[in-house]
Formats: structure tokens, C-alpha cells, sequence
């Protein structure tokens, strides 16, 4: 055993040598490289180191730091894997923010100043159906549904449960689903008493600059009996498109660092409410399935190769080659050229929307700070004639 | 007069080396094991039988290096310097299935990839016809309130949840994307200082990484870390102790990532960490280099499948009246080219295809979590490792070798005993 020992001992040491190498820099070349017909995620271009660590943008609050939750001026969902909502003050101050369509059996309530919708089921006085958001992430996804699930009388979640639950589309944006049974004891602001076997389904949406809470608590036969209306009404939940009538030309709402549109509406077109992130939606009058919109995007939003063959997908298209989108026609908007696109097809939305025999028309303007397009699609019906009424729109669009 | 190397290899093939490693290795099982009060299985792997030396609580030699050793000692003591003939045959066979049993488990190392594949069953629908095909007319719970039936989800790719990697891609403008990628054992050893360059000919900047971080998040500087020039864009990593959950471990790792332009351009640098956000992991880093775009991400260590599996159906049985599992089953179809195989993956019945082992390893969500989901999903995990059979050939090789030298001990012996029974001859009387 001895001599083992002795032989052991300078191989011991070498280890010990070997392990406290490795300071200082060593130089490696690439080895394990992957072609992909498509990246595994996208983010925007133009977010912020701040941003991506879920932090105001440090130019903004100093170098103290501030509210991790809080707002994001330049918006993004870089899980969307587009620019998405935010631009904050697009769900302003003083009118609510969201439309909805009450289910069949609901009646609107008053509630308290926090929420912006407000239900009970007829007949059911210890239902409470609310809609409100929060500015900043609202403590984030995690926090919200564990301090529901408190409420319940349930144990909290870890992020791998959470990342395990449901989703449902809110504004077309997946939201986490909950739906827990218990004892309900009461949520902030409640006024009613405890109610012992208890349902609560809820959904909440985390974005970069809201956060969105739909909540229905009651007796749990009575949630039971109307999860297929909550989820209706989770379903109906828009924005609110703001100003009423239409003028002529309207200005649009200022997006924080990229600049404000005004554009001119064709006569026969009419404005209509707009979803999350979009600048304006229009369509032709008595059009039911057309809406065409402006979306503004930072940086160059992918540029203009991405935006067109990601509408040809959505056609069912092939993708064009640069050369033949170097090809496509060109129109001036903007103070330069915008690329211009039509497509015939079944379209498929990202939010799920499927018409069949659809047309689609798109123009891309790429400028030095930011991408706009302009889309318009729907039944081949309804854009029948439109092409000059949409080029007109497109080259009415001018910066404020 | 011996020399040293004689020396040196009779020590290699000794008894007593065998014997000192035996011991050794029975000690590093033992403060291995117990240390899985503080570490999850994962990092006590890594940190005592994936090592070369481990230096705490007390300094020992590491798994890794007494196996090599113990591959060494076997193949000069017990299968070159060994006395061979019929008395040896048996222990030969042995000593052959256990150096077979070594090198698989070095083939294992270097080369097994591991990883879960998870996979949501299509939306449930009224089956009125029971014929497991949903039809027109039939009613369906729209999970994602899409207004369509879905299908099962299908997917190519297993994704490690234990391990991380650094990917550099390119984002091409006809919608494609090249990744460069560094993997975890790269980059965690700059835990403790340093910094590593990887280059490529077709990349327009060397990437640097430094400051590796196990469990990390984001602060903004303290005004007089500004002052000093300290942080990155205002923020700086902070480490946080490794924490466990369960059997893996839950940290989210951060680093620094420097993109140095070959031009002599300005150096760009970022933190790659968890968002402080809840709800957000670690968000990718744009860079824009002229006119190519870019994204440098810190994720999840990620593998390709050379087929696409879709699942169809899960099904999951209890035994009646109690809540222990009867069967949990996927039924899949595995896509290759232009060939769709339809195939049933089972708890104790694997999908074995082109080295790739999936296994039915879990389903959800749990009870607990949505007591009445309109969708389940089903977890396989996936395994590619080249040596998978190798253990169960080296253990009957073994088996096989103390089977013959047993067998001969045993007939030697009867035939002593034989011998020693049998009456010996007497001698006359005088």
C-alpha cells in the first residue's frame, strides 16, 4: 500500500496543476453550427438592454435603478416575436380602455374604480366577474397567480407549473389560464363573504408594458355551469379604438421614440377599432371580414424581405427570392419608396383567423429609424376594386 | 535491477492499485450520495463522478479520473500481464466484460446527449363514431379558442433543461437562420475568472465570454458604481447561490458576451441573464453588423431529431379506485422524409430509432395545477447514446467469465472431495 501511495502522490498533484489552469483567455474556432430554416425565437431590433432585463430604461430612471415592473416606453413582446403592443398611451387615461360583449345570462355591474368591466350572473349575487389592468407587469405572471391561488386556499405554483398551465387568447396574445377550486375567501376590494366551495377561473396576460386580469369567482357550480360564457367574454375583449367619427385626416397616437402619423381616409372606407399595437385599422364600408391597418415597427422591423414573405406564408405562398422582391412594384410614400405586394390564397393569421379565398395587399416603407406597413386583407369579394383606394391611403400617410 | 517504468507498470496492473481505487471509488459514492442533501443530482454527477478531482468538503480524487485509472489497471493487470491458461480463462472473460463496461461508460460520456421532448395532444372532441378521427359535425373543446380543431403538436427537437449554451445567429434574409454555438462546458469554467474568444471565418467579429454566473440576475449600478465606470449599459450581474429544487436544479446562469468587429470597429458587449421580470427568461441580444443581423442568446442546450414525431393521442388509465397509474401511453407518428409510421411509446416500451431512445417520461398538466384540462400533454425523454446496449453485453460477458471460472472452482472441488472419499488403499498388516 505504501508504494501505491507514494506513486499516487505526483499524480494528485499534476491534477491539482492541471485544475488551476485555465485563467486568462483561450481562443476556440467554432465547431458545432446549425442551419435552420427558421431562427428558434426573434426579438425586436430595436430593444434595449433594460428592456431585456425587464427594467425602465436606465436613461429614464437614473442610476438608482426603480421599479423592475415597470413601464417599457419602446414596447415589445420578444416572445411575440414582433414589435407587438405597448408605445405607451395607447390604453389611455379617462376612457376605458377595452370593449367586450357581455354573455347571454351576464348583466355589467358597477365596480370598483380599479376595474374596467365589471359582471355578476343574473340570478347569482355571489358571482363576480371583473376585467382590469395594471401599468408595468403587475409583479409578473407568477406572483398573480399564486396570490389568486392564496386566495382559493391553494399552494403556490413554481415557474415550471406555471409554465405547465393552459393559455388562452386575450387580445391575441397567449394568456395564462387558471381555473381553481376552493375555498373562496376573498379578493382585494371584496365585499362579499366567503364562500366555501368555490370556483375561480382567471386569466392573466403579462406584457412589457400591462398587465391584463379577467377574474370570475362564485360558487363552484355556478362557474362551472358558465366557463364556456367567461371564456366567450375573454374571447370578445378588444381596445377600444378612441377619437369617435373620422375626419379626414387624424393624427396618431404618439409612440414613445418613433414618430406620429396623420394619413387620409378614402371616402368609401370608414375607421374601425383596432386591436393591440396597430396605429390605425380602416376598411371598406360594409366590408364584414376586411380590415386593412398601419403597424409601426422599430429599427427595420425585420426589413422588407421578411415582411413580404411572411405575408406570402400566411397566403400559403412560396417565399420570393431578393431578386423577385426587387422585382415588385413600387410606389412613393414617406419620401421614399414603399414595396408594394399582392397575394391570392387561404390566408392564415398568427391569431388564428382563416379566410379561404382571400386576397392580400401589403406595402412595406422601410425609413432610417422604423418600419411601417400597411395591410389589407380579407375576402377576395371585399377587396374587389380596392387597390387604388388602398394605394391612395398608403401614400396618404405622412409623419406628424 | 528493475527501472522505474517496470516498476511503474507492474504498479499499473498491481492488486493493489485495483484495490486502493475500489476503495476510492467507494468513498466518492458514499460523500457523493450525501452530498445530495445540498446539491441536486445533476451538479453531485458534475461535481464527484464527472470529475477529474474534487477539491471540496474534502479534497478526493474525482470519479472520472479512478475510472481511467481503473480502465488502465484492468487492461494491464488483468487482461495483459495476467497468467493465462485454464485457470485464468473465466477471470480473463470477466476481466474483458468489465473493460468493455468501462469504455462503454467513456463512450457515454463523451457522446450521450439527453433531453425532454414535450408534446400537446390534439384538442379533445366528441368522438360520436368512436372512431378516434375527429369528423365534421363532431363538437371540440377550443382549448386556444382558435375556432379550429388542433391537431397534436409535433416537434424535432429535445431540449435539456439541466444544461445551457450560447447561440450566435445569423438572421438570414430569406428567413433562415445559422447558429453558432458554444455549449455549457465551455463557458462554466469562467466562473472563477478569464475569458474565452470563439471565432468563425464567416462571422464578421470574435465572440468573448466571460464572467459566467450560475444562478444570476440583473441590478442597475449604485451611483458609485457608475461613477467608477462599473456595469454594462447601467447594469451589472449579481450572483445569487445556486439554489435546488427537487432533483434539477432551478438557477438561471448568466454571463457577459463581447462581440470584438475583425474591422477594429468598436467592441459591443451586453449581460446575458433572466429578465427581473417574473414572467420573462432570458431575452436574446439583436446586434445589427452593417447589414447583417444577428442574435446572441444564452438558452436551454438544444438538439436536433433526425425525424419529427407528432403526437396523436395520450392516454392515461388508473387502476379502479385508486389513484396509482395504470398505463400512461403516447401514440405518435414518426415522420421521415416522406414516410409517416404510426407507433405507440409506452412506459416499459420505448421508441428506439437510428440510436434516438424516447421514453414515455411524463404527461400534464397535473391535478392540481387544472383539475379539468380541455388539453393534456405528454413528456418523452429523449436519449442518444451510441453505447446504451453496452452495459447489458458487458454484464452477460462478465456473467459469462465468473460462470466458467466458478464452474471449473466447482468441479475441482468435487473432484477433491471425490478424492478425498475415496477409501485409500489399506496397508498389509505386518
Amino acid at each position: 500500500m505504501r508504494r501505491a501511495t507514494l506513486l499516487l502522490a505526483p499524480l494528485l498533484a499534476a491534477c491539482a496543476l492541471l485544475a488551476a489552469c485555465g485563467q486568462g483567455e483561450e481562443t476556440h474556432e467554432f465547431s458545432d453550427i446549425r442551419d435552420r430554416t427558421k431562427p428558434r425565437s426573434t426579438v425586436p431590433p430595436n430593444i434595449t438592454a433594460a428592456q431585456r432585463y425587464g427594467y425602465r430604461d436606465p436613461r429614464a430612471m437614473g442610476p438608482h435603478g426603480g421599479d423592475p415592473h415597470g413601464g417599457n416606453p419602446h414596447g415589445g413582446d420578444p416572445h411575440a416575436g414582433m414589435a407587438g403592443m405597448g408605445h405607451g398611451g395607447t390604453m389611455g387615461a379617462g376612457a376605458k380602455p377595452f370593449t367586450w360583449k357581455t354573455p347571454e345570462g351576464w348583466e355589467e355591474v358597477k365596480g370598483s374604480s380599479s376595474r374596467d368591466g365589471s359582471w355578476r350572473v343574473k340570478g347569482e349575487p355571489q358571482t363576480d366577474i371583473s376585467l382590469s389592468k395594471l401599468r408595468g407587469t403587475g409583479g409578473g405572471t407568477l406572483l398573480n397567480v399564486n396570490r389568486w391561488r392564496k386566495q382559493m386556499g391553494a399552494a403556490d405554483l413554481d415557474q415550471a407549473a406555471l409554465d405547465a398551465l393552459p393559455k388562452l387568447k386575450v387580445l391575441d396574445r397567449d394568456a395564462v389560464y387558471v381555473n381553481i377550486p376552493g375555498r373562496y375567501g376573498g379578493g382585494m376590494g371584496s365585499k362579499g363573504a366567503s364562500i366555501e366551495d368555490a370556483r375561480m377561473l382567471g386569466v392573466v396576460l403579462t406584457l412589457p408594458t400591462a398587465a391584463i386580469f379577467v377574474k370570475f369567482t362564485g360558487p363552484s357550480k355556478v362557474v362551472e355551469a358558465n366557463q364556456a360564457k367567461f371564456e366567450q367574454l375573454v374571447a370578445s375583449i378588444e381596445m377600444a379604438a378612441h377619437g369617435g367619427a373620422a375626419p379626414p385626416a387624424q393624427p396618431a397616437p404618439k409612440r414613445g421614440g418613433l414618430p406620429s402619423f396623420t394619413w387620409t381616409i378614402p371616402e368609401s372606407w370608414e375607421q374601425r377599432k383596432g386591436r393591440m399595437g396597430r396605429v390605425v385599422t380602416v376598411a371598406p364600408k360594409g366590408a364584414k371580414e376586411t380590415d386593412c391597418y398601419l403597424y409601426l415597427l422599430g429599427g427595420d422591423g425585420g426589413g422588407i424581405d421578411l415582411n413580404i414573405n411572411r405575408w406570402r406564408g400566411q397566403m400559403g405562398q412560396k417565399p420570393l427570392t431578393p431578386e423577385e422582391i426587387a422585382g415588385l412594384e413600387r410606389v412613393d410614400a414617406l419620401g421614399t419608396k414603399a414595396v408594394l405586394m399582392k397575394a391570392g390564397g387561404a390566408y392564415g393569421g398568427q391569431s388564428g383567423e382563416n379566410i379561404q379565398g382571400a386576397t392580400l395587399y401589403g406595402a412595406v416603407i422601410l425609413k432610417d429609424s422604423y418600419l411601417l406597413t400597411v395591410k389589407m386583407r380579407g375576402p377576395a369579394s371585399e377587396l374587389e376594386g380596392e387597390w387604388d383606394n388602398f394605394v391612395a391611403f398608403l401614400r396618404s400617410v405622412k409623419e406628424k | 535491477m528493475r527501472t522505474f517504468w517496470q516498476k511503474f507498470i507492474d504498479f499499473l496492473g498491481s492488486f493493489e492499485l485495483a484495490f486502493a481505487l475500489l476503495v476510492l471509488l467507494g468513498l466518492v459514492t458514499f460523500v457523493g450520495t450525501m452530498d445530495q442533501q445540498n446539491l441536486s443530482l445533476y451538479d453531485v454527477q458534475k461535481k464527484y463522478f464527472e470529475s477529474w478531482i474534487v477539491t471540496s468538503p474534502v479534497p478526493m480524487f474525482g470519479g472520472r479520473l479512478l475510472l481511467s485509472v481503473f480502465f488502465v489497471n484492468m487492461i494491464v493487470g488483468g487482461i495483459v500481464r495476467i497468467r493465462k491458461g485454464k485457470s485464468t480463462l473465466g477471470i480473463l472473460i470477466s476481466h474483458v466484460g468489465i473493460v468493455a463496461l468501462l469504455f462503454g461508460s467513456f463512450i457515454e460520456d463523451q457522446f450521450k446527449t439527453e433531453g425532454q421532448l414535450t408534446l400537446w395532444a390534439p384538442e379533445r372532441f366528441s368522438d360520436i363514431n368512436g372512431n378516434g378521427v375527429f369528423d365534421p359535425g363532431e363538437r371540440f373543446l377550443d382549448s386556444n379558442n382558435n375556432g379550429r380543431f388542433d391537431d397534436g403538436e409535433s416537434g424535432a427537437q429535445y431540449r435539456d433543461p439541466d444544461t445551457w449554451e450560447v447561440a450566435v445567429t445569423e438572421l438570414m434574409p430569406t428567413g433562415a437562420a445559422r447558429e453558432y454555438v458554444v455549449p455549457q462546458e465551455h463557458f462554466e469554467k469562467l466562473e472563477d475568472g478569464g475569458s474565452t474568444r470563439y471565432q468563425h471565418g464567416q462571422l464578421p467579429f470574435d465572440v468573448v465570454l466571460s464572467g459566467y454566473a450560475r444562478n444570476a440576475r440583473p441590478r442597475p449600478v449604485t451611483a458609485g458604481e457608475a461613477r467608477d465606470g462599473i456595469g454594462l449599459g447601467g447594469f451589472v450581474l449579481a450572483s445569487r447561490p445556486a439554489v435546488r429544487a427537487g432533483e434539477r436544479a432551478r438557477n438561471w446562469p448568466g454571463l457577459v458576451v463581447t462581440l470584438q468587429p475583425k474591422d477594429g470597429s468598436r467592441a459591443q458587449a451586453t449581460l446575458l441573464c433572466k429578465s427581473a421580470s417574473e414572467s420573462q427568461g432570458i431575452i436574446p441580444w439583436p446586434v445589427r453588423m452593417g447589414e447583417r443581423r444577428f442574435q446572441v442568446d444564452l438558452r436551454n442546450r438544444v438538439w436536433d431529431l433526425p425525424f419529427r414525431v407528432r403526437l396523436n393521442r395520450f392516454v392515461h388509465e388508473k387502476h379502479p379506485g385508486i389513484q396509482m397509474a395504470k398505463e400512461y401511453s403516447s401514440y405518435v407518428t414518426k415522420f421521415q422524409g416522406t414516410r409517416a409510421t404510426d407507433l405507440h411509446i409506452t412506459m416499459n416500451e420505448p421508441l428506439r430509432h437510428e440510436g434516438y431512445t424516447l421514453y414515455q417520461s411524463g404527461w400534464g398538466p397535473p391535478p392540481e395545477i387544472d383539475p379539468n384540462p380541455s388539453r393534456l400533454y405528454s413528456t418523452f425523454s429523449v436519449v442518444a447514446n451510441p453505447s446504451d446496449q453496452v452495459p447489458l453485453w458487458s454484464c452477460l460477458v462478465i456473467a459469462l467469465g465468473l460462470l466458467i471460472h466458478f464452474m471449473r472452482k466447482l468441479v475441482l472441488h468435487l473432484k477433491a472431495e471425490s478424492r478425498r472419499r475415496t477409501p485409500k488403499p489399506q496397508g498389509e498388516m505386518a
